[in-house]
């Protein structure tokens, strides 16, 4: 397939130069802090231990009315999702990165289904720095940023330095003050 | 007639009237199950005894309240700010300030029109508590708030600086009134042959099951008269339900088609300055007004029996304050032609770029992949099928027949195009939906790709707006990086305002 002549029959009324745009490939992402790894590990220790206790309940709890069948394949069912779960976190922790740029932020993510967000700043309606229980244990925080677009539309950078978080909320809130004087 | 509604205002004694038949309405909606027992018989003389008091009480007590809540409910303007006290028990008084109403909403049930008052229904924007309304005001006070309203929401937006040039737009075409719209009988009469019969008559299904349930609840066990009447039955089970079936779906098409008249009895649809007016409706007459800077996608869709009579569904999708309530946000206007369409189409897009497009399809791979999440979730189907009713192989093939229909059908219907200045994208299975969108309103981009479109080179690019967002599935890598970029530098260079 002849990408140029897509291109050029998809913006043949444009004016500009495509190819001259800021482009999203050139872009450096910085990567979260190490320590989010952990953060990442003891969240997914907590969610396991909630399914161990769940299994270990209906075992317990009268197992009549379940088939025998079920309760023999559930716990490898168990083990090998939990498992995938642990292996596409961690390798996912390494494919996430912000990138601010002049006019917006981008937030990359994904191991198996890739995204990369853009925000300009003159669509963010505010943004917050939050610290959660275990995010403190190892001193990070989250950048969530909000547009009128919806849940899907916002993003929420997780491990940063809460001295970074800071700086970028206030680079941000300047950077959208900016845009609403010009 | 002059109003001043700088001094303390009442709305129109019929509120009291209104407000009783809403208490009454919400009594009765709690307790009808119970009514129903009771005037159906069985054990009823039990309750009986109880009821006159109880139904006597309940009435004396909804009189007085509304008598008192009418009495205590004030509303007047000061500071540019619409000031409601109310309150029988707890006094509250309410500011609601011009800058933050959007809309000023009209409607009217049989009450109303009869008493020639309207209820008023106010939006504003901000996330709690964002609607308040007046049960009933006299049609000239109502029309005379709304106006003041309006016209000094207008003047406080002049002297902001930022919104000049807006402005400065709405004050040249303000009085200028156009119909687009008007539905004549036959009109609706179309709209409600054509609506979605199959979505009705599971809505109608849904209701049933609710009615039966509720029924059951307090004890009228249905579902044993049912199996009663069916095992009685003079016809052999199968005719019978086919029957059943038949009669179901003319019951329901019955009803959408008087519910269509209904609801959209009358419609006009105005265009004033930059707004959008759509009155409809019989019972309750409904007043509705669209701002164009408010309105983010414009939809228009059909289905094969409107294709028949060559019409179409518009809405238009406003942002809305409150997430939860994006479909109250959407404006609905049914039966349009497509020089309706068009016209529609063209005033709200005026002046930009989008008469004309080539639109674009997606890869092939968006139909592989349609068909391998279709035979997939088909394969545990037919297992399940397979299990339970092994003679029953007639429902897989169907299943495989449909699964290649549809998902050719959504293939073949998935469109693109970008100009200067707008976003087009189609969709649909058995019929066409369109939604066209400035690029300067998009809220955010994103790229994603899944495994699948990764080893084939392919992207796809979500676009992310005040009222929901529009998806390009399946394009090449290269192409949808250039779209990524190009749709950011559009909103990024654009000094207009998205709201």
């Amino acid at each position: 397939m002849c990408y140029i002549g897509l291109m050029a029959a998809l913006f043949e009324n444009s004016q500009i130069d495509i190819d001259a745009l800021p482009s999203l490939e050139e872009v450096n992402f910085t990567p979260l802090e190490k320590g989010y790894l952990n953060v990442r590990l003891i969240s997914l220790f907590i969610f396991s231990a909630v399914i161990l206790a769940g299994y270990f309940g209906i075992r317990k709890a009268g197992s009549d009315d379940i088939p025998k069948e079920v309760l023999f394949v559930l716990p490898y069912v168990l083990l090998i999702l939990t498992s995938v779960l642990f292996v596409v976190s961690i390798l996912g922790v390494k494919r996430k990165g912000y990138a601010l740029r002049n006019r917006d932020i981008i937030y990359k993510k994904g191991l198996l289904w890739k995204s990369k967000t853009t925000v300009p700043f003159s669509r963010i309606q505010h943004c917050e720095v939050k610290q959660g229980p275990i995010a403190r244990l190892f001193n990070l925080a989250v950048l969530y940023i909000y547009t009128a677009g919806g849940s899907s539309s916002d993003i929420s950078i997780p491990g940063l330095l809460p001295d970074t978080a800071q700086t970028m909320k206030s680079f941000v809130l300047q950077k959208i003050k900016s845009e609403e004087e010009e | 007639m002059n109003h001043d509604f700088s001094v303390q205002n009442r709305q129109s004694i019929i509120a009291i009237v209104l407000i009783i038949y809403k208490t009454v309405r919400v009594v009765v909606r709690q307790v009808w199950p119970l009514l129903i027992i009771v005037l159906v018989g069985g054990n009823a003389s039990s309750y009986s005894d109880y009821l006159l008091p109880i139904v006597i009480g309940v009435s004396l007590f909804s009189m007085i309240w509304a008598v008192l809540s009418y009495f205590k409910y004030y509303f007047y303007i000061k500071d540019d700010e619409l000031v409601i006290e109310k309150g029988v028990l707890s006094k509250t008084k309410l500011n609601i300030p011009f800058d933050r109403i959007q809309s000023v909403n009209f409607q009217q049930n049989i009450i109303h029109q009869i008493t020639n008052v309207k209820k008023l229904e106010i939006d504003t924007a901000g996330s709690s508590g964002s609607e308040f309304s007046m049960e009933a005001l006299s049609l000239e006070k109502a029309d005379a708030l709304r106006d003041l309203i309006l016209k000094r929401k207008q003047e406080l937006n002049k002297t902001t600086p930022l919104q000049e040039h807006i402005v400065e737009d709405v004050l040249d075409v303000e009085e200028e009134r156009t119909l687009i719209l008007n539905l004549s009988i036959e009109d609706l009469i179309k709209i409600g042959v054509s609506q979605n019969h199959f979505r009705s008559a599971g809505v109608i299904f849904a209701g049933l099951f609710y009615v039966l349930s509720q029924l059951s609840e307090i004890g009228l066990n249905v579902d044993d008269k049912i199996e009663g009447y069916i095992r009685q039955g003079i016809l052999p089970g199968i005719i019978a339900i086919i029957g059943i079936i038949i009669l179901f779906f003319i019951i329901s098409f019955l009803i959408t088609l008087v519910r269509s008249v209904l609801v959209y009895y009358n419609l006009n649809l105005w265009r004033i300055g930059d707004k959008y007016k759509l009155e409809k409706g019989l019972l309750t007459r409904k007043e509705t007004t669209a701002v164009d800077q408010k309105i983010q996608i414009m939809e228009w869709s059909d289905n094969p029996l409107k294709r028949l009579f060559n019409l179409f569904d518009v809405h238009l999708k406003q942002a809305s304050s409150v997430a939860q309530s994006k479909s109250v946000a959407s404006i609905v206007i049914p039966g349009c032609s497509p020089t309706h369409v068009e016209t529609l189409q063209n005033n709200w897009l005026s002046g930009l770029e989008s008469q004309s497009f080539d639109k674009h399809s997606v890869s092939h791979h968006y139909l592989v992949r349609k068909l391998f999440y279709g035979s997939l979730f088909g394969a545990l189907f037919i297992c399940l099928v397979y299990i339970f009713k092994p003679h029953f192989i007639l429902a897989p093939i169907a299943y495989t027949i449909f699964i290649l229909i549809t998902s050719w059908l959504q293939y073949k219907k998935r469109k693109y195009a970008v100009t200067d200045d707008v976003l087009y994208i189609g969709r649909g299975t058995f019929g066409f939906h369109h939604a066209i969108m400035p690029l300067f309103k998009i809220q955010s981009v994103s790229l994603t790709q899944s495994l699948y479109e990764t080893r084939r080179d392919l992207a796809s690019v979500n676009v992310m707006t005040a009222s929901g967002s529009m998806l390009i599935p399946f394009i090449p890598v290269q192409l949808a990086r250039k779209l990524n970029d190009y749709l950011l530098f559009s909103i990024e260079s654009s000094r207009k305002n998205w709201m």
